[in-house]
């Protein structure tokens, strides 16, 4: 058994009837369910076709903690202001390792049909709905995280209400001492015709090794539309596993997007099943990878019935000795006429030792459909690099003007301005961080 | 062909014995696997040591293998204890006696593709008279190719007259150890072809395995090589456009291209082994591993295949690119209809700088047909202003048919530029429409639209295979259309 496996399931063993809704057996059983499908399933390698292009041992191999009681104590000295926190909401909810942070969060006055509550308290109550959405997962880190879930939000829309600003919710893994484990969970329940949008942030600190491994589930009901932008930060010793997976009801419509900055090993599957006549799926997607960075995302979108449509766009920028690898599928089950299906997959490769690896994929079983895909390993574009050259403009930065404008597509569509300029702002960041200068612009 | 001479006569039939069927009075080996059935089909066939010794070697890695499942292709497990695999040529006493003893299916097929009488007769088998067209075409063209100084003949001559080639060449491009089928093929393969083009000669004819007869009995383990000296142009046609019928189930064959400098290799296949019946019985399971090894610079290697046979086809015909500046091709048509299967595509691996690749794939999936592409595309890091361009197209053909596309791109140097497109979709009603409203029928529109659909691979097949590409496609999707 590896190093991570073994010293989990002592801290399990050891926690698991201190964890939230431990006086409750079937909660209890259920978290035994979940942690045995986690060590019951073998460590991916490389040989595993979902794993082709992403080496996992490094964090096999290494001793988490988790599960022991983070002291508030230890982030005193943490306000909200020194966070690198965009300001576009007054609803900020906010995780410290795998706990509500009730002194860093403002959750605001939410409007009418709008509730937030945290996971722990829904694991505490007597008869609890939340173990619904613990199991039937397919791979290995969802089960964990049921298994050794202790906070979490979960935002329940009413039919019918429409929340214009923004949720944030934040999770930070902050300097800890020990390599530490946090798991981290964020379900959004659609009811019919309601509306939202969410902002989901994971940030590592400090340069402490650290392991995140996140869930969201989204469930837009009939009507329903749900916005999703997913913000994962971290340095190289940070390695973060991010599974999203979104349900669309009839006529209902989700658009999630992923940015991914950076990260030792970063993987984020987003999972989109599409089971009503009528629904929709947007998949965007950013990553950015630098120095010893490895970003993975796996997208996978089930047209499960007739009249669905997906579009997907991801994009990607590696530069250094970095990573970036995509792999999306589309699925289109028998019976699921008329669904029009769009997937592209473009990326910069930058650096002599970066690397790119794509891998678009289509599998169609039934026949009135129009789908395509599209993938792209290039440059930067040279006849626009030599216009802003002969207009005096220097190489570094003409370079990072065009890598600028590349990724600047992604974040474009987002509707709410505050938040795209943020975005905006991060990967000029990161477009300095890889060391090429360039000039914020304020509008 | 009364008119001809005696001895021609004579010649062609000796050469065809001594040649070809040397072993036609010999037994079958009882079915099952071990080094006692290599060393017997090693003996039969009096080959060197070093060969029995490398397919040996073959075997010992083979035991080490499992069978791989990667594949998009669903079939049941192959028992390889329960294949014979050493069966001489069919004797001419099995054989059907007449035309008339031939499933009539079959010849109503061979009508529709405008295949001559003494054709139809050997393809189906039929115990042919030696004296005709063909075989006498085949002897002026062994003249002529001798002349040019190139070497064409079947693997075990090769192996005989040119040890030193074969010695050099053979699994230089495909290792023993490749895959589970490539090892199997290299421990147990019968026959196959051998060409060697000498250097700056340009091969005056297009080589064709349709030429040699004996070659479509050769059975489930072929094994060809291929070899373009320094300069030297060769268009290679594989296989054959008419069906045969086989009752082998499975089709593990090897072929390995080699390309030195500024050489050229054309490969073309129209593969059309059994499908099955409707119900999907039977049918030959093509477990193909093709790759060619463009080793020179400027080395120049096209494949181009059209797939319509076969339960299931398994095959990648893939390139190497060593050489600098030298450049892939792949153009392939697969057809999966009734209970096919197809997961084909190609692996274009760029090693030298300024390489270069296209891949232009379109499948058609018809009734319950299910059609994969599976590409790969890889730039390694020194690999610089390499360029690749890839567009894979599938066609639907009834609600049931599937088509999958798992294009692989890794890209390794940062002068790359990798592109690849795909799309799926069905024939579209309007094209339908412009055509039924123009008085075309129904099938006549669809064979237009499907044919119209392949032009881009057809246009690369040498011009006869292309027209007969065509018809056997019609053939193929024939009763397909609602």
């Amino acid at each position: 058994m590896s190093a991570l496996a073994n010293s989990l399931a002592t801290q399990f063993r050891e926690h698991f009837n201190k964890l939230p809704g431990a006086d409750n057996p079937s909660i209890v059983a259920m978290r035994k369910r979940a942690f045995s499908h986690f060590e019951a399933t073998p460590m991916p390698t490389t040989k595993h076709e979902d794993w082709k292009y992403t080496d996992i041992r490094p964090l096999y191999d290494t001793t988490y903690t988790a599960l022991n009681e983070a002291s508030e104590s230890d982030f005193e000295d943490l306000h909200l202001s020194d966070l690198p926190l965009p300001t576009f909401t007054p609803h900020v909810v906010v995780f410290l390792d795998d706990q509500f942070c009730r002194r860093l969060s403002n959750v605001g006055a939410l409007p009418k049909g709008v509730e937030l509550t945290t996971i722990k308290s829904l694991l505490q109550r007597k008869s609890p709905t939340i173990i619904d959405h613990m199991e039937g997962f397919d791979t290995a880190f969802p089960s964990l995280n049921s298994a050794l879930l202790r906070d979490g939000i979960y935002v329940d829309l009413e039919p019918g209400t429409n929340m214009v600003e923004p949720i944030h919710v934040v999770f930070l893994s902050p300097h800890g001492k020990a390599p530490r484990l946090n798991s981290a969970r964020l379900i959004v329940n659609g009811q019919n015709n309601s509306r939202c949008v969410i902002v989901e942030s994971h940030y590592n600190l400090s340069g402490a090794q650290s392991m995140t491994n996140a869930l969201t589930q989204i469930y837009a009901r009939e009507g329903a539309r749900v916005l999703h932008h997913r913000i994962q930060i971290g340095e190289t010793a940070a390695h973060h596993i991010g599974n999203v997976f979104a349900t669309v009801e009839k006529d209902a419509e989700v658009e999630t997007y992923s940015f991914a900055f950076g990260g030792g090993i970063a993987r984020i599957d987003v999972n989109a099943d599409l089971i009503g006549s009528g629904a929709n799926v947007v998949l965007n997607g950013l990553f950015m990878v630098n120095d010893r960075q490895h970003i993975d995302h796996h997208t996978r979108v089930r047209h499960r019935m007739p009249h669905t449509n997906s579009t997907e766009n991801y994009k990607g920028i590696a530069d250094g000795d970095g990573r970036g690898v995509f792999n999306g599928k589309i699925l289109v089950e028998k019976n699921a006429q008329k669904v029009k299906a769009l997937q592209s997959s473009r990326n910069l490769l930058l650096a002599d030792n970066a690397e790119i690896d794509t891998k678009p994929e289509l599998e169609i079983y039934a026949d009135d459909v129009s789908c395509a895909h599209g993938a792209t390993v290039g440059q930067l574009d040279e006849d626009a690099f030599f216009y802003l050259r002969s207009r005096g403009i220097d190489e570094q930065t003409a370079r990072s003007i065009l890598t600028f404008a590349f990724a600047a597509e992604i974040p474009g569509d987002i509707s709410i301005v505050d938040l795209r300029k943020w975005l905006e702002g991060l990967i000029i960041d990161r477009t300095n961080a890889i060391g090429l200068n360039t000039v914020r612009h304020d509008e | 062909m009364a008119s001809q001479p005696k001895e021609i006569t004579e010649f062609v039939t000796q050469k065809y014995e001594a040649g070809f069927y040397t072993d036609i009075e010999q037994d079958s080996v009882s079915p099952g696997l071990n080094m006692d059935v290599i060393e017997f089909i090693s003996k039969k066939k009096g080959e060197p040591q070093w060969m029995l010794d490398w397919r040996l070697k073959a075997y010992t890695r083979w035991t080490n293998m499992i069978e791989p499942k990667w594949a998009h292709v669903k079939y049941p497990p192959i028992n390889l204890q329960a294949i014979s695999y050493y069966s001489a040529p069919k004797s001419q006493e099995d054989a059907p006696k007449s035309l008339d003893e031939v499933d009539p299916e079959l010849l109503k097929t061979y009508e529709k593709l405008g295949i001559p009488l003494e054709e139809q007769k050997m393809l189906a088998g039929v115990a042919v008279d030696m004296v005709f067209d063909s075989v006498s075409v085949m002897t002026t063209f062994k003249e002529k190719l001798a002349e040019a100084g190139v070497i064409f003949c079947s693997f075990s001559e090769a192996v005989k007259n040119h040890p030193e080639l074969v010695q050099r060449y053979l699994g230089s491009v495909v290792p023993v150890s490749d895959n589970y089928f490539a090892a199997l093929n290299s421990a147990v393969f019968t026959d196959g072809s051998f060409v060697y083009i000498p250097k700056n000669i340009r091969c005056p004819m297009e080589l064709s395995t349709y030429f040699r007869i004996n070659a479509m009995n050769t059975g489930q383990f072929e094994r060809t090589l291929i070899i373009a000296d320094s300069g030297s142009h060769v268009s290679y046609l594989e296989g054959c456009t008419a069906p045969m019928r086989d009752e082998n189930q499975l089709h593990a064959a090897v072929v390995e291209l080699v390309a030195l400098d500024n050489a050229e290799i054309k490969y073309s296949t129209v593969q059309n082994w059994y499908p099955g019946d409707e119900n999907g019985v039977g049918g030959i399971y093509n477990f193909v591993t093709k790759r060619a090894d463009c080793r020179g610079v400027n080395s120049k290697v096209s494949w181009t295949q059209v797939e319509t046979g076969s339960a299931i086809t398994w095959k990648y015909p893939s390139c190497v690119l060593k050489g600098n500046n030298s450049v892939g091709e792949f153009y392939s048509v697969a057809l999966a209809r009734s209970y096919q299967q197809a997961d084909t595509g190609t692996k274009m691996v760029h090693l030298g700088e300024n390489t270069r690749s296209t891949i232009i794939s379109k499948g058609i999936s018809a009734d319950q047909g299910q059609n994969a592409y599976r590409g790969l595309v890889r730039i390694a890091k020194g690999a610089k202003n390499a360029r690749n361009y890839t567009q894979c197209d599938s066609l639907l053909i009834g609600d049931r048919s599937g088509a999958h596309t798992f294009p692989y791109v890794e890209v390794k140097n940062k002068t790359a530029q990798v592109e690849h497109e795909a799309s799926t979709s069905k024939i579209s009603d309007d094209q339908l429409f412009y055509l039924r409203q123009r008085g075309i029928s129904d099938e006549d529109a669809i064979n237009m639209i499907v044919n119209g659909f392949c032009r881009e691979v057809f246009k690369e097949l040498p011009m006869e295979f292309a027209v007969e590409a065509q018809k056997l496609l019609s053939i193929s999707l024939e009763g397909s259309i609602g």
